[in-house]
C-alpha cells in the first residue's frame, strides 16, 4: 500500500510529457479547425518558395502550396491511415488469437503456423512487393500493413490467453456456469485488453514511420495528397535553397511518433497493476 | 439421505497413469466428508472430476439420485447451482483483473433468477455483496477492492462466500487452508464449520492436512496412489483396526 501511495506521489514525467505533447496537438487541431484559410493544393504559381510571413506561417513549397496547412491536413491523413491500418490489423488479429489460444489443440496449431509464415516476411519489404504487384497507392500500402500487423495481435491474444486459460479462476467460472462467451467477456477481456492497447500505441509510430517512409519512395500516398513522406520527397530538390520545407514534415513525423512511443510506455506502466506494487 | 454418490470411478491420464481407480463413497446430507491423502493420491483430479471440470473414464457420480457423468454442458449447468467449490490457492481463484464485487458476482448472475434464497435478498449488487462479505466476516467495503490488495485470508473467505453466495447443497473444499498461515488456518476452518451449520451444506472436504480435516468431519477415507484405503467416522481415528497407511499418517500427525 505505501509503494502505491509513492509511486502516484513521484512525479511521472511520462504522464507530463504526455499531457504537454496531446496539449501540442489539441492545439495545432482547433488551429486546424479555426484558422485555415489555405486549401491544401491550391497551386498558386506566383508565391512559390516563399519564406515564412503572416500570410503563410511555414512559408510554400514549390508549387506554392501553403506548408502549414499541408502539414496540418496530412496529420489527419497520416495518423488517420495509420489508425485504419492498426484496426484492421486488430480486428483480425484479435479474434484469431483469441480463438486459437482459447480452444487449443489443432486448430491452434493450424493458426499460429499460418501466423508464423505470415511473420517471416518483412515489413517494409511485402509493403514494397505488394505495392509493385498491385500498384503504388495508400490503399495496397495500408493493405500490406495490416498483411504484415495482424499477426503480432494474433499471437499477443493468444499468448495471453493461453497463460490465463489454466489459472483457477478460469475453471471458478466455469463451476459457476458461466459460458465460454461469458469467460471471454468477463474474465479475459480485462486481461487482453491491456496487452492489446500497449502494443497498438507503440505499433500506431511505427506505422506512421513505414507509411511516411514508403510514400517518401513513391509507394505510399500519390501527389497531391499532403502526406508527410511525400511532402518529404516532393521537398529534397529544394534542400540547398529552403531546407525548412524538409524540416517542417520531418518534425511532424517525430513529434507524432515520439507521443505514440511515450502513450505506449506509459500505457505499459499502467495496465501492468500489480507488478507496479510488487516492485 | 444420499446427496452425492459416486460408484467404481476410474480416470487415466493419456500419459498411462491411473490416478483414480475404482473409487466409491457417498456424501450424506449436512456432513462433511474428509477425504486425506498425501500428494499426487489423486485428490485434485477427484475435486475436478466431482466438478464436471474433467471427464472420468468409467464408473458413475449422482447427484441427488440422478446420475450427471454423462451430461453435456449444458445439461450439467443445472446442477452447479447445487454444486460450489473453494480451491486451494485464492489469489489464483480470483481474477486480477477484477474487483471482488464484480468476481462475487458470478454464481449469482448464472443462477440467481432460478432459485429462491433463505439467507440473502437480492436488492441491489452493492447490498447483496455486502451481505456476502459479512457472512464471512469481511467489511462489506472490500468489495471494492482488487484481489491483490487483500490478504491471503481475506482472500480465501471471499472465495468462500462466492461459493455459498447461491446457497448449494455441495461444497467440494480442495485444500482451501493449505496456502494459508497457521492463524488464518484456524479462523478459516472455524468459519466453515459455522457456515455448514448455518447454511446446512454438506461438505466433500480434501486435504493432506490430516489435523484440519479430522477437526471438520463427521466421515473421513484416506486416499492412496488413486485408491480409497480406508474408511471410517471420524471417532475412529485413532482405533486399532485402521489400515496400515492410516496408522502411518496419524503417526506422523
Amino acid at each position: 500500500m505505501t509503494a502505491l501511495t509513492k509511486k502516484i506521489r513521484k512525479p511521472n514525467w511520462k504522464a507530463s510529457m504526455l499531457i504537454l505533447l496531446l496539449c501540442l496537438l489539441a492545439l495545432l487541431a482547433a488551429y486546424t479547425f479555426l484558422f485555415l484559410k489555405h486549401d491544401a493544393d491550391a497551386v498558386d504559381l506566383n508565391s512559390q518558395l516563399m519564406p515564412m510571413s503572416f500570410d503563410h506561417p511555414f512559408g510554400t513549397d514549390h508549387l506554392g502550396r501553403d506548408v502549414l496547412t499541408r502539414i496540418l491536413l496530412g496529420a489527419q491523413l497520416t495518423v488517420g491511415y495509420a489508425f485504419m491500418a492498426l484496426l484492421a490489423a486488430i480486428a483480425i488479429g484479435l479474434p484469431i488469437g483469441l480463438i486459437a489460444g482459447y480452444k487449443g489443440g489443432r486448430l491452434e496449431r493450424i493458426l499460429m503456423r499460418i501466423a508464423d509464415t505470415f511473420l517471416a516476411f518483412p515489413d517494409t519489404i511485402v509493403a514494397i512487393v505488394l505495392s509493385g504487384l498491385l500498384g503504388p497507392g495508400i490503399e495496397n500500402l495500408l493493405l500490406a500493413i495490416v498483411f504484415v500487423k495482424w499477426v503480432n495481435y494474433a499471437r499477443l491474444v493468444r499468448s495471453t490467453v493461453v497463460s490465463e486459460r489454466q489459472k483457477e479462476y478460469i475453471s471458478m467460472a466455469k463451476i459457476n456456469g458461466l459460458g465460454d462467451g461469458q469467460i471471454i467477456r468477463k474474465h479475459l477481456f480485462p486481461h487482453i485488453i491491456g496487452n492489446v492497447l500497449v502494443l497498438a500505441s507503440l505499433d500506431l509510430g511505427k506505422i506512421i514511420l513505414l507509411i511516411s517512409s514508403l510514400s517518401y519512395i513513391g509507394l505510399g500516398a500519390q501527389p497531391p495528397a499532403p502526406e508527410w513522406g511525400a511532402m518529404l520527397n516532393d521537398a529534397r530538390p529544394y534542400f540547398q535553397s529552403m531546407p525548412a520545407l524538409m524540416i517542417y514534415p520531418g518534425l511532424a513525423i517525430v513529434t507524432v511518433v515520439l507521443i505514440s512511443n511515450v502513450l505506449g510506455d506509459y500505457l505499459r506502466d499502467k495496465f501492468d497493476v500489480k507488478k507496479e506494487v510488487q516492485s | 439421505m444420499e446427496l452425492m454418490k459416486i460408484s467404481h470411478v476410474d480416470k487415466t491420464y493419456s500419459n498411462g497413469l491411473k490416478v483414480l481407480d475404482n473409487v466409491s463413497f457417498s456424501l450424506e446430507k449436512g456432513e462433511c466428508l474428509g477425504i486425506i491423502g498425501e500428494s499426487g493420491c489423486g485428490k485434485s483430479t477427484l475435486a475436478r472430476c466431482l466438478l464436471q471440470l474433467e471427464p472420468i473414464d468409467a464408473g458413475e457420480i449422482s447427484i441427488n439420485g440422478e446420475p450427471v457423468q454423462n451430461l453435456t454442458k449444458k445439461n450439467f449447468k443445472p446442477f452447479r447451482k447445487q454444486m460450489q467449490a473453494v480451491f486451494q490457492n485464492p489469489s489464483a481463484s480470483l481474477n486480477p483483473k477484477l474487483k471482488i464485487r464484480d468476481s462475487l458476482m458470478d454464481p449469482y448472475l448464472q443462477f440467481g433468477g432460478q432459485k429462491e434464497l433463505q439467507h440473502f435478498s437480492y436488492t441491489s449488487k452493492e447490498n447483496y455483496v455486502g451481505q456476502l462479505l459479512e457472512a464471512v466476516e469481511l467489511p462489506a467495503c472490500l468489495g471494492d477492492r482488487y484481489p491483490h490488495e487483500l490478504s491471503g485470508g481475506q482472500q480465501q473467505r471471499v472465495t468462500i462466500s462466492r461459493a455459498i453466495s447461491i446457497e448449494p447443497e455441495i461444497m467440494i473444499l480442495d485444500e482451501p487452508t493449505s496456502s494459508l498461515d497457521v492463524l488464518s488456518q484456524a479462523s478459516i476452518l472455524k468459519l466453515l464449520d459455522n457456515l455448514r451449520q448455518q447454511f446446512s451444506l454438506s461438505y466433500i472436504f480434501i486435504s493432506h492436512d490430516l489435523a484440519a480435516v479430522a477437526s471438520l468431519s463427521q466421515q473421513l477415507l484416506v486416499m492412496k496412489d488413486g485408491r480409497m484405503v480406508d474408511g471410517f467416522g471420524s471417532a475412529e481415528i485413532f482405533s486399532h483396526d485402521r489400515h496400515p497407511y492410516t496408522k502411518e499418517l496419524v503417526s506422523m500427525f
